[in-house]
């Protein structure tokens, strides 16, 4: 076997082991469904909206992340069903919608006593409800540091950050508190399945190619990955439009780190989550509850979609880099020995190794260094059987989530075309614009 | 090109029969599952029809003699989701005569876990109290979903003896087995009071505070005497939530227990306490209240200010007062308190009307003093009334603060800008509403 085909072999073994692991955590994503389906979690949640024995939640979010009319979203939050929870908000100083929000909702301007847990920048100005349920912070700093300001000034034990202005669905806000009611291992995150603000009609495809490949590949990302880490010791990172935790974890984890935006931030949040709970030698677990909980904007064209994917990237970069010493490390079970290792090589550098394989592959080919057998193979591991992955996503998401129902054959086409060329041409894309 | 040919048709003829096959096996599944609606449609009617005259065995050895064995029991099941007293009974005794309970729990034994778990959920809904014993059995199960499934079970039959199984589970500290059985008490009504008693003076303390907390919830007077004793429990968690119980009951009496549980060693305890007789709304509480203002804990601060605010005038007088308190924490904390319930607002309206509160207007000042001008500097922005604005700008003559400045500077270019303007101070009360005139919390609606 001469070294262009040992090159070709690499790639393709690439490929193959990269995607195999990806159908395992499909599979046990199809398991876990599977069980929290069993456990009637959606028959039980409406429930709990009566319950004293539910914790209170604070949702966290920032105006600059809502798009459209900021008083109905509030509104909206505010209705939810659901025995306490208060909401704090942040706007930028000089944001128009400040004034307008405050003014809808009789905000007071308070000079707030709150404790401060952790180092966080003075807000210019806070505003309050008569029942305390919605606050308002006026900021001149970063993002970053305005999650920490609202640990602080947070009242509840469990704390929801919100990002891209999120719908939630009925009782969404019930079922992702249950599992951290639940005994057993505790829950250090959860969030749930994210759908596109289109979907409104019976949950067929939203309208729009690049929203519709991009939903596709966030279906993989959440069913066929999120759903199943967590029984490998996973995931290495976790983000989403919203995610509770437990803010006693989050204070003893030393908080948000300042600086990054809120994806970032909350990617970086798992990895020091891990970190702490398994130097405390705690049993825990994250979780993503297979269950569409909310609805969100889905990029509209290539710019926003590659925005979004850019910032991703930079986020599991950043977490990646700050989780570099647990690597390898025992202590860390399956996360350091196999999660953080595989995510490094499959997903951190994937852009780059992916470019390379097919720069090299094709270049053996038209060079005629290898035959078309093992560049025919080359492609079907690295194209089909990625195909593979993502109509499973789909099929996933159809029986699980019961959403997608109707559309059939367009369906698998859309998830399979996915993982064809859309996936393919956003990692080369993010590379050469971004060089990541 | 021929063999190409070949493949490609043969591909396409082996797609269209894979296609046939698929749209056969939809049409046949949909056709099984109208039939099988249909079927349960006529048990249905047949069996509210002739049960309640019949009785469970003529109704079937003379209307059912050979039914179709799952759809039956798929009925059943749903009237046994509905039934309630005799009806429920009669439910359940066909469901014994057809061997469908035995059938469950012989399932409740298997190693299957989806069996287990399957079995489980059917004898719950049918509600069954012969299937309380195996079931209590189940909550020991090594897997989460079948766990799940007996409390679930448990909790449908709600009875006495399945209540007490499910307390079994309380030792685990399990919230969402808490809720469960939280949710199965509320349920049974009076007769949980029994098991309620039992937990309060349990040797578990886990289940003494399950026990303490719900009776906030289900409890009556008699729980109330109990929770009274709770407040001097050996655990923290039992006290605390013990407080939090009288106080969510309304139970007026229990005021002396609480302040008392003002003085706990415990901050959990103290700050329940506070809430607890913010709650029970007595004026006469405002001094002991006063002094939690003084706490060491931040929580038992906060909501010994905010029962404070819920005693209405004597509670506000009692805030005032502690502006000129000694310790920073309790000025800031009263400050706060105020703010929040409307000072501001409410001495405006008096000025409004001609009235003079001198604890208020001292009450603003020292506000500005202490350099908690942002709520001031806000209200003053927002108000037009020039009256009002005058007035507050006269009392807080003398301070110093960059905002109050501005708004001095404000208030004068308003002055400038309308010089026939209304100097009565009428002015536009309307345009002045602020968040104390009119509440309308669009969060709480």
């Amino acid at each position: 076997m001469s070294v262009y085909h040992l090159l070709v072999y690499i790639a393709i073994s690439y490929y193959f082991f990269i995607y195999s692991i990806h159908l395992l955590h499909l599979a046990l994503g199809h398991g876990a469904a599977l069980k929290w389906k069993n456990m009637g979690y959606l028959e039980e949640a409406h429930r709990l909206t009566r319950s004293t024995l539910v914790p209170p939640v604070t949702l966290v979010a920032h105006l600059d992340a809502v798009d459209g009319d900021a008083v109905q979203w509030i509104d909206h939050l505010l209705g939810q069903r659901f025995p306490h929870l208060e909401l704090i908000l942040f706007a930028r100083r000089g944001d128009e919608r400040l004034r307008g929000v405050a003014e809808a909702y009789y905000l007071r301007r308070m000079d707030r006593v709150y404790r401060r847990f952790l180092p966080s920048p003075e807000p210019a100005a806070l505003y309050q409800s008569g029942d305390r349920r919605l606050v308002l912070a006026e900021m001149e700093g970063e993002k970053g540091h305005a999650l920490n300001l609202a640990l602080n000034l947070s009242r509840y034990p469990l704390f929801a950050v919100l990002d891209r202005g999120p719908r939630l669905e009925e009782d969404a806000l019930l079922c992702l508190i249950r599992p951290f009611m639940e005994g057993g291992s505790e829950t250090a995150a959860v969030m749930g399945v994210e759908i596109p603000s289109e979907m409104e009609e019976n949950y067929l495809l939203p309208g729009g190619r690049i929203a519709r490949f991009s939903f596709m590949e966030s279906l993989r990302l959440q069913l066929g990955y999120l759903a199943g880490a967590p029984y490998l010791g996973g995931p290495s990172v976790m983000s989403g439009s919203l995610i509770v935790y437990r803010k006693d974890d989050l204070l003893r984890a030393g908080g948000f780190r300042a600086g990054l935006s809120v994806t970032e931030a909350e990617m970086d949040m798992t990895i020091r989550l891990h970190r702490l709970l398994r130097a405390e030698r705690r049993r825990y677990r994250f979780v993503l509850l297979p269950q569409v909980t909310l609805r969100r904007g889905f990029p509209r064209s290539w710019r926003e979609h590659f925005r979004g994917y850019s910032r991703m990237r930079k986020g599991v970069a950043e977490a990646m880099w700050s989780g570099r010493d647990m690597l390898f490390r025992p202590r860390y079970g399956y996360l350091g020995m196999v999660q953080l290792p595989t995510f490094w090589l499959f997903v951190n550098l994937a852009p780059a190794i992916g470019l390379l394989s097919y720069a090299v592959a094709a270049a053996l080919f038209a060079l005629g260094k290898v035959g078309w057998l093992p560049f025919a193979a080359f492609l079907c591991v690295s194209s089909l059987y990625p195909g593979l992955v993502g109509a499973g996503a789909v099929f996933a998401a159809r029986r699980e989530l019961g959403i997608l129902k109707g559309q059939g054959i367009l369906l698998y086409a859309y998830a399979f075309l996915t993982q064809l060329w859309f996936r393919q041409l956003t990692a080369v894309a993010a590379f050469v614009r971004y060089g990541l | 090109m021929g063999t190409i040919l070949f493949y490609l048709l043969l591909f396409i003829v082996v797609a269209l029969a894979a296609s046939a096959f698929y749209l056969l096996v939809r049409i046949i599944g949909i056709y099984l599952r109208a039939r099988r609606l249909e079927t349960m449609r006529n048990y249905e009617t047949i069996l509210y029809a002739a049960l309640p005259k019949l009785g469970p065995e003529d109704t079937l050895r003379a209307l059912l003699p050979q039914p179709d064995s799952a759809a039956l029991e798929e009925v059943l099941l749903r009237m046994g989701d509905e039934a309630e007293g005799e009806w429920k009974e009669q439910v359940i005794q066909v469901y014994r005569i057809r061997g469908y309970a035995d059938k469950r729990l012989r399932q409740l034994r298997s190693h299957s876990k989806p069996r287990r778990s399957d079995a489980a959920r059917r004898l719950g809904r049918i509600g069954d109290p012969e299937a309380v014993g195996p079931l209590k059995d189940l909550l020991s199960d090594r897997r989460e979903e079948v766990r799940e499934a007996a409390l679930f079970a448990l909790g449908r039959i709600g009875t006495l003896p399945a209540l007490r199984a499910m307390c079994e589970m309380l030792g685990a500290g399990d919230r969402w087995a808490q809720e469960k059985i939280a949710e199965a008490m509320e349920e049974m009504g009076d007769e949980c009071h029994l098991v309620l008693c039992e937990l309060l003076q349990e040797g578990n303390a886990a289940c003494r505070a399950f026990a303490a907390e719900v009776a906030g919830t289900v409890g009556g007077n008699e729980e109330a005497l109990l929770l009274e004793g709770a407040l001097r429990d050996p655990e923290i968690d039992v006290r605390a939530r013990a407080a939090s119980s009288l106080g969510r009951l309304r139970h007026r009496a229990s005021r002396p227990a609480l302040r008392q549980a003002l003085k706990d060693p415990a901050w959990e305890v103290r700050c329940q306490a506070a809430k607890a007789l913010g709650l029970l709304g007595d004026g006469d509480d405002a001094l002991a209240l006063a002094d939690a203002l003084r706490d060491t804990s931040w929580w038992v601060r906060q909501n010994a200010a905010s029962a404070l605010q819920e005693l209405g005038e004597r509670g506000e007088r009692a805030l005032e007062a502690a502006l000129w308190d000694g310790d920073r924490f309790a000025r800031e904390t009263a400050a706060q308190a105020l703010e929040e319930a409307g000072l501001l607002e409410k001495l405006a309206m008096e000025m409004r009307e001609g009235r003079v509160d001198r604890g208020k207007e001292k009450a603003v000042r020292r506000l500005a003093e202490m350099g908690r001008v942002g709520c001031i500097a806000d209200f003053l922005g927002r108000s037009r009334e020039r009256a009002v604005v005058e007035g507050f700008l006269s009392l807080l003559a003398g301070v110093e603060h960059p905002e109050l400045e501005e708004a001095r500077k404000r208030a004068a270019e308003r002055e400038a800008a309308a010089p026939g303007g209304d100097k009565d101070g009428g002015g536009n009360a309307e345009a002045s509403a602020g968040p104390g005139d009119e509440r309308r919390e669009r969060g709480s609606e």
